[in-house]
């Protein structure tokens, strides 16, 4: 038993380590700064239409 | 659009405020992590009793061995880095001779943290890393609580009557903490020294460790903030008030801290002599600490939630503080 401990602690250790630094990279590179707008983002856009003039997509096919 | 959660980090932060920001969630999210990782090495630990087959126990103690040294190397970065704000606090009021929160903080993980890591090194004895994770986590969590909520008062701009409020209950709950940790602080090595000299000297350890960790007055430290937050998140939500509302506002706001504050040293009161006499086993404190410190934050979400309700305004904020609970 001895010898799997010894295999499957550092395992469990290494994937700690990994996790808190994959977690730490996430908050250092912005991540989690700005939880609100992603949100908002939906309510927010231009439902304007754009213009009247046709595309090129419907030019070519009328 | 009024900004809800006082957990998305306002757009208006200054650069340093978003890295202490930054910083502190890394370090509530990695105690966190460890702590779930410590308790899960210690489990062994819990499971070792005298009786045991011979040849069982000497398996189980190189299990223990093994898992305490990797609970030991976890530990380490949770007392250096993530509890780094309790250091520096307490550091800075003991030179200046005052004693806040932060001194029995640090103190309970100390006496924690030491005698765990020397009986590591030799191999036996009682270690106690789950308990400093769990301490350091979920004080933590009070900790980001707290300066969710006074960002987000700050960066919406603070109304004057509740400003006012805010600076004299403030006084008096720094007042109140003040004379609740020197005798916390007191009772703590009492009951240790007692425990060591004249009834058991195995248990002064966990005895002394629970006793600090009841002398943490989290729930004491978030009352204010945690109120000041509900009531300017209510301002926020109803958009124009009167002033006889803003006072109604206050006088609410009165009521929910003092509820707070003397509900919060009911609750240690209650505890500090099971904890004194041994009944209390340093995580069962650190969960009872978690409990009193999330029961405050409740009780001010609640009175956001009353106060939004008894006034009917149009618009998302109030119905969705209207729906629900």
């Amino acid at each position: 038993m001895t010898a799997s401990l010894l295999l499957l602690l550092p395992i469990a250790l290494a994937f700690v380590v990994l996790i808190g630094g994959l977690f730490w990279w996430a908050i250092f590179a912005g991540q989690f700064d700005d939880t609100q707008s992603g949100g908002e983002s939906i309510l927010l856009d231009d439902d304007t239409p754009k213009s009247s003039e046709p595309s090129d997509h419907d030019k070519r096919d009328g | 659009m009024s900004a809800l959660s006082i957990f998305s980090p306002p757009v208006a932060l200054s650069a340093a405020d978003r890295h202490r920001r930054r910083h502190m969630l890394a370090r509530l999210g990695l105690a966190w992590l460890a702590m779930m990782q410590v308790m899960m090495f210690a489990f062994p630990g819990y499971l070792r009793h005298e009786g045991m087959a011979p040849d069982n126990l000497q398996l189980l103690d190189q299990a223990i061995f093994l898992m305490n040294w990797i609970s030991l190397l976890i530990t380490v970065p949770v007392v250096l880095y993530c509890a780094q704000p309790v250091w520096a606090g307490a550091i800075d009021r003991l030179v200046r001779g005052r004693i806040t929160m932060d001194v029995p903080v640090a103190l309970g993980i100390i006496v924690a943290f030491v005698p765990s890591a020397y009986a590591t090194w030799a191999g036996q004895g009682e270690v106690y890393f789950d308990s400093v994770g769990m301490f350091v986590a979920f004080l933590l969590t009070a900790r980001y609580l707290e300066l969710c909520a006074r960002q987000a008062v700050q960066s919406a701009g603070a109304n004057q009557a509740v400003e006012a409020f805010r600076v004299a209950a403030g006084a008096h709950a720094d007042r109140l903490a003040f004379w609740f940790v020197s005798i916390q602080v007191l009772l703590a090595i009492v009951a240790g020294a007692v425990w060591w000299l004249y009834i058991d000297p195995a248990h002064a350890v966990p005895v002394t460790v629970a006793m600090f960790v009841m002398s943490c007055p989290c729930a004491m430290a978030m009352a204010v903030p945690s109120t000041v937050s509900a009531a300017h998140a209510t301002l926020a939500a109803r958009g124009s008030v009167s002033e006889s509302e803003v006072a109604a506002l206050v006088q609410a706001a009165r009521r929910v801290t003092r509820q707070n504050l003397y509900g919060s040293i009911a609750w240690h009161l209650l505890m500090t002599p099971l904890a004194a006499i041994g009944l209390v086993a340093p995580w069962v404190a650190a969960i009872s600490m978690l409990l009193s410190s999330l029961a405050v934050a409740a009780n001010a979400w609640r009175m956001y939630r009353r106060q939004c309700r008894s006034v009917d305004i149009p618009g998302w904020p109030a119905a969705a503080a209207r729906g629900g609970a």
